[in-house]
């Protein structure tokens, strides 16, 4: 009587088989049934791994054994062969099953062990498993099909289950001296776009034939191609003076094109051939933060990124890039609901939108209407603020009341309830706007002199293919802060297309005509609201903000409008502390970096235009 | 006209200078014909009632609270259609709002007059440089060098908290309001240049002193046998701003001989509101010049006159700029001398052929060697009290206002 059916013949190597298998209660009059079922039965690269449960409140079950018939008569005498005994052959673990438990009725039953995994090194040999219990009896795990063959669903279902039982199993950190050292340390879903696993692994002798990821319905997916290796100093350290030169290289980040959500069981083999495998649990069991969170704790995981700098842009297109984009993307475009309080009677046709996104800093909003006030400009102009940052609401909204009772003028202010970010605040704002031109200006921005919005509307009105104008910016010192920006390549990170304002800090000695540049700031942008729309506004998958405004620049480009610079209208821009690219120490600068090689991949993809092409002379100061 | 004054404090309460000056010009307008003239000052909360920030006095004087900070200067009562203060200005009605001040009240109070009362025409005195400097108005940096020109890089090294672009700001947020007032008077040319520096128009400031009570010379203490017009005096707070140190510390450093045939008289107050360090400075000094210098605390204004008919010298000692020192005002108006450190508006007001002595700031050598001169050329005190300028009047200062405002008030609504 086999015990294996005759459809595993077919069964691919690595594919975990469910059974289906029904239970047989023995002797139901004794005290309290005794259920089983064996959820799949994988017989692998010289290891069996048999995994069930046994329902089993009694406790009657005393040990795993095999039945092997003294002649060909089950119900006849038989030689019972002890599993637990045989520790090096067998490796019996009694794990949690809530979903026995529920089914059979049990409420929280947390202690209980109802699942079991066995592993049995070489095949299981002859005869049939038992459970013994306590009454001298045995309880025979089936192993035929009872009526019929079960559906696909079912079959699916069980394979399912006894794939997560296995993988609830298995260790994240393995160290086996004569096979490998190897840790899984996060394991991030991230829905279609896979996962993203981060750890490190290192072999003292040879390494694994290959490296597979394994869902419980799916073939072993080859991942040692898509692993992009990192230094970690700290296993160096943890294994110090044992293995110093395997282990410094041991970090691996890789993207898995498995697509995954959270809690869903996951596991990694390494194959080591003839020495057999060794498996780790994937934890994709993740409590649900925020995307930013899950962004910076990714980020964190880049060890020493200041002395990565010249591998940073590889690091991200080998799948780290994807990853973060996945998480943010799964958070999509805000179309909630905004809130707004207008203060005075608005402009019932303003001609122009002024957009000014708040953060941090709320009372720059008084500085502004400071200048704005006398500006005969105004008249035709709806002044928009919208509130990104819901820490400063109450206050803003204070400080608006009382600027407004002061000077007068009128304005409305936005809220979503949420940090949305430069791009996010900028498209409510405009997605409210009644204008035909929007402004977006940042908050630290003021003017010099009234008239600066004639001027700039004027110009875009006139200049051919005129998609977008500004400004001269200057700092209180009146150096320049913004004269146009170029593209800019940094030998010491290739592979970024990085923005550099030509000219910053000099004193301006430019034409007061009008010129056209490769790109132009955020700071403070004039265009058409019809423009601003019909491609999209700021694109939201930046993460926190840097890299919109050229976006936008490229996306206006790509449509054969041209940007200029009127140096007529000039105002203040009191940049506050920009970060440099020059240290690469914290999170926020790996994250304009994972920003900047999105932009990069958008510039490639064709989804914008190309910034260096064609190429346009720099403006002399 | 009908003038609104606006002042930082009201006299009653607070004792200042620029107080005092605000006042008498209140005063002074109410006594010419055809002109009425209200008094509005800031007041501490304790001196004012719950639920309204205006407290009037009598039908003509008002108290106000405010507690702007010295950085952004925000106004801290309503100041909109509705408000209180709106009410009071509607009420009034003014031709003229004449500013002395906003510190405390807040340098918006001038929008808020002017969007009150858009044909009232806008004065503002300016009595120190607060709009300039952040350190007290006294352009004189935080470790004690004086310091001669605005830049808000040079102010954030006084205050390494706070960054260039803040006093940026804060300097486009004045001016802002600065644009609004059609008239600017300064009582001395000197603070007046550091204001266009700065940026106001020369064309909008005018040079006009505080005004100070009328009062006659006062006749010189008779001398007896060898005696000396050698009898200096010190008037006024005691604070290390006002240099009362380098001017005993003067004293202290003279021979024996030269100050055996010298007093020095300190009416002061304040002293007990000091430092203890400072305190315990100037006591030692004190000690150190014996019997030659007397110690009399605080006086009255209503004294001066009484005080002075005992005293030769008047003499400053301040290490900052000063503009327009009352005290010497109050000297020359009873025929007293003033020796004065060379700089600012004290330079300006008494110096060499205009009633007054100069001694290099803040140097006690200088002093001591002008005092030393003092003593060795007994005809220099008449050669220098012959040179007392002539004094205007109350009233005169009072018309010079009143015809500054008509001007101004024919520009605004011509």
């Amino acid at each position: 009587m086999s015990e294996k059916n005759s459809s595993e013949a077919h069964a691919s190597p690595g594919v975990f088989r469910g059974y289906a298998l029904s239970s047989r209660v023995l002797r139901p009059e004794e005290a309290g049934p005794v259920v089983v079922h064996v959820d799949g039965y994988l017989e692998r690269g010289g290891t069996t791994i048999v995994v069930g449960w046994a329902f089993d409140p009694e406790n009657r079950v005393t040990g795993f054994v095999r039945l092997v018939p003294a002649d060909s008569s089950l119900e006849q005498r038989y030689a019972v062969y002890s599993l637990d005994g045989d520790r090096d052959k067998v490796q019996i673990d009694r794990v949690a099953r809530l979903d026995v438990a529920q089914a059979m009725g049990v409420e929280n039953d947390l202690e209980s062990r109802h699942g079991f995994v066995l592993k049995i090194r070489g095949k299981l040999g002859d005869g049939r498993l038992a459970l013994a219990l306590s009454s001298g009896q045995y309880v025979v795990v089936p192993a035929e099909y009872e009526s019929g063959q079960p559906n696909e669903a079912q079959a699916l279902e069980w394979q399912k289950r006894g794939f997560q039982a296995f993988v609830r199993s298995l260790p994240t950190l393995v160290e086996d001296p004569a096979r490998g050292f190897a840790a899984v340390e996060r394991a991030y879903p991230l829905g279609e776009a896979g996962l993203l696993v981060l750890g490190w692994m290192f072999f003292p002798h040879e390494a694994p034939k290959t490296v597979t990821v394994h869902g419980a319905t799916m073939a072993g997916l080859p991942i040692d191609r898509a692993m992009y290796r990192l230094i970690r100093e700290d296993v160096v350290k943890a294994y110090e003076g044992r293995f110093p030169e395997n282990a410094k290289r041991s970090g691996f980040v890789c993207r898995v094109p498995l697509p995954t959500k959270s809690g869903e069981p996951r596991a990694l083999c390494l194959d080591f051939g003839e020495r057999g495998e060794v498996w780790l649990k994937l934890p994709t069991d993740r409590a649900l933060i925020p995307a930013l969170d899950q962004i910076k704790e990714i980020l964190g995981f880049v060890p020493s990124p200041g002395l990565m700098r010249q591998e940073l842009y590889t690091l991200f297109d080998s799948g780290l890039g994807e990853a973060i984009e996945a998480i943010n993307g799964a958070h999509p475009r805000f179309e909630g609901d905004v809130s707004a309080r207008e203060f005075g009677t608005q402009v019932s046709t303003p001609r122009t939108s002024i957009v000014v996104p708040l953060y941090g800093r709320f009372d720059f909003l008084r500085h502004q209407l400071a200048q704005f006030v006398d500006d005969p400009d105004f008249v035709m102009v709806e002044l928009i603020y919208v509130i990104d940052d819901p820490d400063i609401l109450a206050q803003t909204l204070e400080l608006a009341a009382n600027c407004h009772a002061l000077f007068g003028l009128p304005f409305k202010v936005v809220w979503s309830g949420q940090n949305l970010g430069f791009s996010g605040a900028n498209n409510v704002g405009v997605r409210l706007a009644q204008g035909d031109l929007v402004v977006l200006l940042n908050s630290d921005v003021i003017p010099q002199q009234p008239g600066w919005l004639t001027t700039l509307s004027s110009a875009l009105g006139e200049l051919t293919d005129a998609g977008a104008v500004a400004p001269l910016l200057q700092y209180g010192d009146g150096s320049i802060q913004h004269a146009g920006m170029v593209p800019k390549q940094n030998p010491s990170l290739p592979g970024f297309v990085l923005n550099a304002h030509p000219g910053k800090g000099q004193v301006w000695h430019g034409q007061e005509q009008p010129s056209e540049h490769s790109l132009l700031t955020g700071a403070c942008l004039m265009m058409r609201k019809h423009d601003y729309l019909s491609v999209g506004g700021l694109d939201e998958g930046y993460v926190i903000g840097d890299f919109e405004d050229s976006d936008l620049c490229l996306a206006l480009r790509k449509r054969n409008r041209r940007l200029y610079l009127v140096p007529r209208a000039r105002l203040w821009h009191l940049e506050r502390q920009s970060q440099g690219l020059e240290k690469i120490a914290s999170y926020r600068q790996l994250l304009t970096l994972f920003n900047g090689w999105r932009y990069r991949k958008r510039i490639l993809q064709g989804l914008i235009a190309d910034p260096y092409s064609p190429r346009l002379t720099t403006c002399v100061f | 006209m009908r003038v609104l004054i606006v002042s930082h404090g009201h006299p009653s309460f607070s004792k200042g200078g620029g107080e005092l000056a605000a006042y008498h010009l209140y005063q002074g307008i109410n006594t010419a014909t055809g002109n009425e003239a209200w008094f509005v000052a800031r007041a501490p909360e304790d001196l004012l009632h719950l639920g309204t920030p205006i407290a009037a006095l009598n039908e003509r004087e008002y108290l106000i609270a405010g507690n702007a900070d010295l950085q952004h200067l925000t106004a801290t009562i309503p100041l909109g259609e509705e408000s209180d203060f709106s009410f009071m200005l509607q009420q009034i009605q003014p031709d003229v709002i004449h500013f002395h001040h906003y510190i405390f009240l807040g340098v918006e109070m001038i929008r808020a007059a002017k969007r009150i009362c858009p044909k009232a025409a806008i004065v503002l005195t300016l009595h120190e440089y607060i709009a300039i400097c952040m350190n007290n108005g006294l352009m004189v940096k935080s470790d004690g060098r004086l310091c001669h020109h605005y830049s808000p890089r040079e102010c954030h090294l006084c205050f390494p908290k706070i960054p260039a672009e803040e006093f940026f700001l804060r300097e486009q947020y004045i001016k802002s309001f600065f644009r609004l007032v059609n008239g600017f008077i300064s009582p001395s040319s000197f603070l007046r240049d550091r204001y266009v520096a700065w940026g106001l128009n020369p064309d909008q400031i005018e040079v006009l002193e505080n005004v100070s009570p009328d009062g006659g010379m006062v006749p010189l203490r008779q001398l007896h046998g060898r005696d000396l017009r050698t009898r200096f005096a010190y008037f006024g707070q005691i604070n290390p701003f006002k240099g009362v140190d380098v001017i005993l510390e003067a004293f202290a450093l003279l021979s024996k001989k030269i100050r055996k045939q010298v007093t020095l008289d300190i009416f002061g107050s304040a002293l007990s509101n000091q430092a203890g360090e400072f305190q315990e400075k100037i006591q030692a000094l004190i000690n150190r010049c014996g019997g030659r210098v007397r110690f009399h605390g605080p006086y009255e204004p209503e004294e001066m006159s009484r005080l002075m008919a005992e005293v030769d010298w008047v003499i400053m000692g301040s290490v900052w700029w000063e503009n327009s020192p009352m005290v010497i005002q109050e000297a020359f108006k009873y025929g007293r001398p003033v020796i004065a450190p060379d700089i600012g508006g004290m330079a300006e007001k008494a110096r060499t052929g205009h009633g007054g002595l100069n001694y290099r700031a803040r140097d006690s050598i200088s002093l001591a060697n002008t005092i030393k001169r003092i003593v060795e050329q007994p005809d220099l005190f008449d050669q220098v009290q012959s040179t007392l300028p002539e004094r205007s009047s109350a009233a005169d200062i009072t018309q010079r206002h009143l015809d500054l405002y008509q001007r101004i008030a024919n520009e605004v609504v011509p």
